[in-house]
């Protein structure tokens, strides 16, 4: 009898094992789609930015659906794996009506829209207003190998992004003018060096927080490409696209940082620092310069005025006459072939409404007095926007009208600053220049691209560094010239090129 | 239960047992130690669905494996994915850094355990031993990041806090974290750093199985301190480190992926560059997992030869070897 009851018992462990194991995954959903006859049903998969999602029930959700007589059935997923999420929905095909591809371009999305997976909404755009006040860029640069266009974009604006800020106090203390070559920003930041600017009497500051990964140039990519003058790897030269890293102009700035280093301007530890500690720095007084958009120059500034009143980071609009365009997107939305054409249409007015200043302020604001209080045309977000998850984080982030001043205003920014920065965007969008190579793949550069450019940066490193010397950069330039990878490379970024401007015209 | 049992003493009538000894004498073991064996199923499971299984996946080291394809559909390539790693000027780079690392690890790494607890075994005092005894092994449970973050506070060029003693006392500062003569070096002290007080845990435990009665024969033969650990506490825990030896070897194509990971920086690249982070570029960021599957396989055929190689070496040596 003994053994029974531990038989019994041996068994009943290894069924309760095995049944706990199991339940962990047999929770199947079942919150159907049921919805009145009358609303169009339609199914979003996006991300959400805020710490929990929006519900089905959520106030504005419902407000929305009423206004634009849908029922909304959205699946908010983490921007942490929305890329894994976005392949396995692809694959299983069952997609929902309106999906947001965060990368356009990867190779799934490319097999697929080669596949005709996805409407051309193309011939449809310009009957939907609103959707066509994005801006152009955003529209050319969604467009994908056969130059049409497949999805609506996640509008971004396109200048304000990631360039040069400098410290304006120090300028005016130093009585230096803000520097437009790179020449002269790097008087200025020997100035910021050597003149002791915050006056402690010790020789302590860095003229610019800079720092790079093993990916690239990182945090010196805009005075790489000042040097350059053009936004990334690639520049057009003659109708042809030239690897920026083979031209001299690559090599100026590699002299120029190394001198930097030499000299101290730069962090000595350059090659490990990470984002955090760099604005640390910052904050604590010490450093000169940084390069972040033009709203997070805000960051460090708001942390120095604690204790020093006049401090302030002025975000350039240009170095060597150039400034930085960005892409202009973030993602698109989709619609696949699923869907009736009838149906496409009515999601892409549901859109188009979304991009309307009414959908776009309730979708990312919500009610006034509730979720907003208006002061000076700045809408600052309650305590009870936070509590209904009302945010732009949120569902502002299917619904948004273009709004070319996004990189401006920072919470708890003062109106003289967000004026200043709407100005310098102005002057940025009057010169800004793009990166030509947008959308365009190489099949070679996914299999050998990372490991090719790993090896560039680090050759870069060194040579920054003075542990290799410059002659070794030009060596290595004369091999890269004739690397088989690279030219493969550029040859077919330069199909692609022309793939997609030849019909998209 | 009883009545279960019945059959079983039948069966064991010599006239049956003429029929095959051997497969009924298993039987008979089975039948026996059935709870034994209802216990250890959970475990036999585990390694079979979660270790075995999984290693059918290896076939798609010789395919070129597409997520969406499966791995019935997806194309057979062979062994073109090994000739492009044998043949990528970077395999000897790799394969030097990643056996320089786990050499110097061997070296110096591996006897500081061994030292370490020989040392607290000869404390008398129990309160003060316990105390060292976790001290040591706290730092095992940081992870690398912290220790790395560590390293930097200590070891950066700029405000490092070794860099700024340097300089006050009028020396040059040293790019401990940028130079790769130093890369090596630094990985190895801290893999000292932060596991060595760890390792001792399965010596001390080795230890305290001696029989006391050898030191005591020891003792009164006359042996100091010295003596009785050279002649006492190492043969009692040589077949633990032979074992422990063995085991090393299967990893020693494996560095700590976090470690090299978090270390690793432009100019360091070339030394500190293993097939593990390899493996992490290829397979994980840009989703070459064929390519990285057959890295990762060649890594496991050079770690399963030399366990098989150790053990073939402690055996002829007198060992017991792990199998």
């Amino acid at each position: 009898m003994k053994k029974t009851s531990s038989l019994l018992l041996a068994v009943t462990l290894l069924v309760s094992l095995l049944l706990s194991a199991c339940s962990a995954g047999s929770k199947s959903g079942s919150e159907g789609s049921e919805g009145a006859a009358k609303p169009l049903e339609v199914s979003i998969m996006t991300m959400y930015y805020t710490p929990e999602p929006p519900g089905p029930d959520n106030v504005v959700v419902k407000e929305f659906e009423k206004r634009s007589n849908t029922k909304l059935n959205i699946t908010w997923v983490s921007p942490n794996n929305y890329g894994d999420k976005v392949n396995v929905t692809l694959a299983s095909g069952d997609i929902p009506d309106l999906i947001l591809l965060d990368d356009p371009f990867n190779a799934q999305v490319r097999g697929m829209v080669a596949q005709g997976a996805f409407w051309d909404l193309t011939p449809y755009l310009q009957d939907y207003p609103n959707l066509m006040q994005y801006p152009k860029e955003s529209w050319e640069n969604t467009k994908q190998a056969d130059g049409k266009n497949y999805g609506i974009p996640r509008p971004r604006p396109t200048d304000g992004g990631g360039f040069t800020y400098l410290r304006k106090d120090w300028l005016d203390k130093l009585k230096l003018d803000i520097p437009k070559t790179t020449d002269e920003f790097y008087e200025v930041l020997k100035a910021f060096v050597e003149r002791d600017p915050d006056g402690n009497g010790k020789k302590d500051t860095i003229g610019y927080i800079g720092f790079v990964d093993q990916n690239g140039m990182s945090n010196f990519g805009q005075l790489q490409n000042s040097f350059t003058q053009v936004n990334g790897e690639w520049k057009l030269i003659d109708g042809q696209l030239v690897n920026v890293n083979l031209l001299p102009e690559v090599r100026d700035c590699l002299v120029w940082l190394n001198e930097a280093y030499a000299e101290k301007l730069i962090p000595e530890d350059f090659a490990v620092l990470k984002n955090t500690q760099s604005k640390d720095l910052l904050k604590s007084n010490r450093g000169g310069g940084f390069q972040d958009t033009v709203e997070a120059a805000w960051e460090p500034t708001e942390e120095l005025r604690k204790t020093i009143p006049e401090a302030d980071f002025l975000p350039l609009v240009s170095l060597n006459g150039y400034s930085n365009k960005d892409s202009g997107f973030f993602g698109m939305f989709a619609i696949p072939k699923t869907v009736s054409e009838d149906k496409m249409k009515q999601l892409l007015k549901l859109m188009d409404y979304g991009a309307s200043p009414e959908g776009s302020d309730l979708a990312s604001f919500g009610f006034k007095d509730v979720h907003y209080t208006e002061e000076n045309g700045i809408k600052l977000a309650t305590p009870q926007a936070q509590k209904d998850i009302v945010a732009q984080q949120a569902l502002g982030q299917i619904f948004l009208k273009y709004d070319p001043y996004l990189r401006a205003y920072r919470t708890g920014m003062p109106l003289d600053v967000l004026e200043r920065n709407k100005k310098i965007i102005d002057e940025k969008a009057k010169i800004s220049i793009g990166d030509p190579a947008i959308g365009l793949y190489s099949e070679t550069s996914t299999l050998v691209g990372t490991e090719l450019r790993k090896k560039i940066q680090d050759m870069k490193t060194k040579v920054i560094m003075g542990k290799e010397p410059i002659s070794a950069w030009d060596e290595y330039v004369e091999k890269l010239k004739v690397d088989p990878d690279l030219l493969k490379i550029t040859e077919e970024m330069n199909q692609s090129y022309q793939n997609k401007h030849a019909k998209g015209e | 239960m009883a009545s279960s049992l019945e059959p079983i003493t039948k069966r064991t009538t010599p006239a049956t047992k003429a029929r095959n000894p051997r497969l009924r004498h298993i039987g008979k073991l089975l039948i026996r130690d059935k709870f034994l064996y209802v216990l250890a199923l959970p475990g036999l499971l585990y390694f079979l669905i979660f270790k075995y299984v999984p290693m059918w996946g290896i076939i798609i080291s010789f395919q070129n494996y597409s997520p969406y394809q499966g791995v019935m559909a997806s194309p057979w390539v062979g062994l073109e994915h090994f000739q492009r790693f044998f043949s990528n000027p970077d395999f000897f780079m790799l394969f030097r850094n990643t056996l320089a690392i786990n050499t110097l690890s061997l070296i110096f790494f591996f006897p500081l355990p061994i030292l370490l607890s020989l040392m607290l075994n000869e404390v008398r005092q129990q309160a003060y031993r316990k105390i060292v005894q976790s001290i040591v092994y706290l730092p095992h449970f940081l992870s690398w990041v912290i220790i790395v973050g560590i390293t930097f506070i200590l070891f950066s060029t700029g405000d490092g806090a070794v860099n700024q003693m340097l300089v006050s006392l009028g020396f040059e500062k040293i790019d401990f974290l940028t130079n790769k003569h130093y890369f090596w070096a630094m990985l190895t002290a801290q893999s000292i750093w932060k596991d060595a007080g760890w390792g001792t845990i399965i010596f001390l435990a080795a230890m305290a199985g001696i029989d006391p009665q050898l030191y005591e024969a020891a003792k009164i033969d006359g042996a100091g301190r010295f003596r009785q650990m050279w002649n006492v506490t190492l043969p009692g825990i040589r077949s633990v480190i032979v074992i422990l030896l063995i085991l090393r070897m299967g990893h020693i194509m494996d560095v700590g992926f976090e470690q090299v990971f978090l270390m690793m920086n432009g100019a360091v690249s070339e030394v500190a560059d293993v097939f593990d982070t390899y493996v992490y570029r290829l397979g994980v960021k840009q989703g070459q997992f064929s390519y990285s599957t057959a890295v990762g396989l060649f890594k496991s055929m050079v770690g399963l030869i030399l366990v098989i190689g150790t053990n073939k070496l402690a055996k002829k040596f007198g060992e017991e070897g792990v199998y």
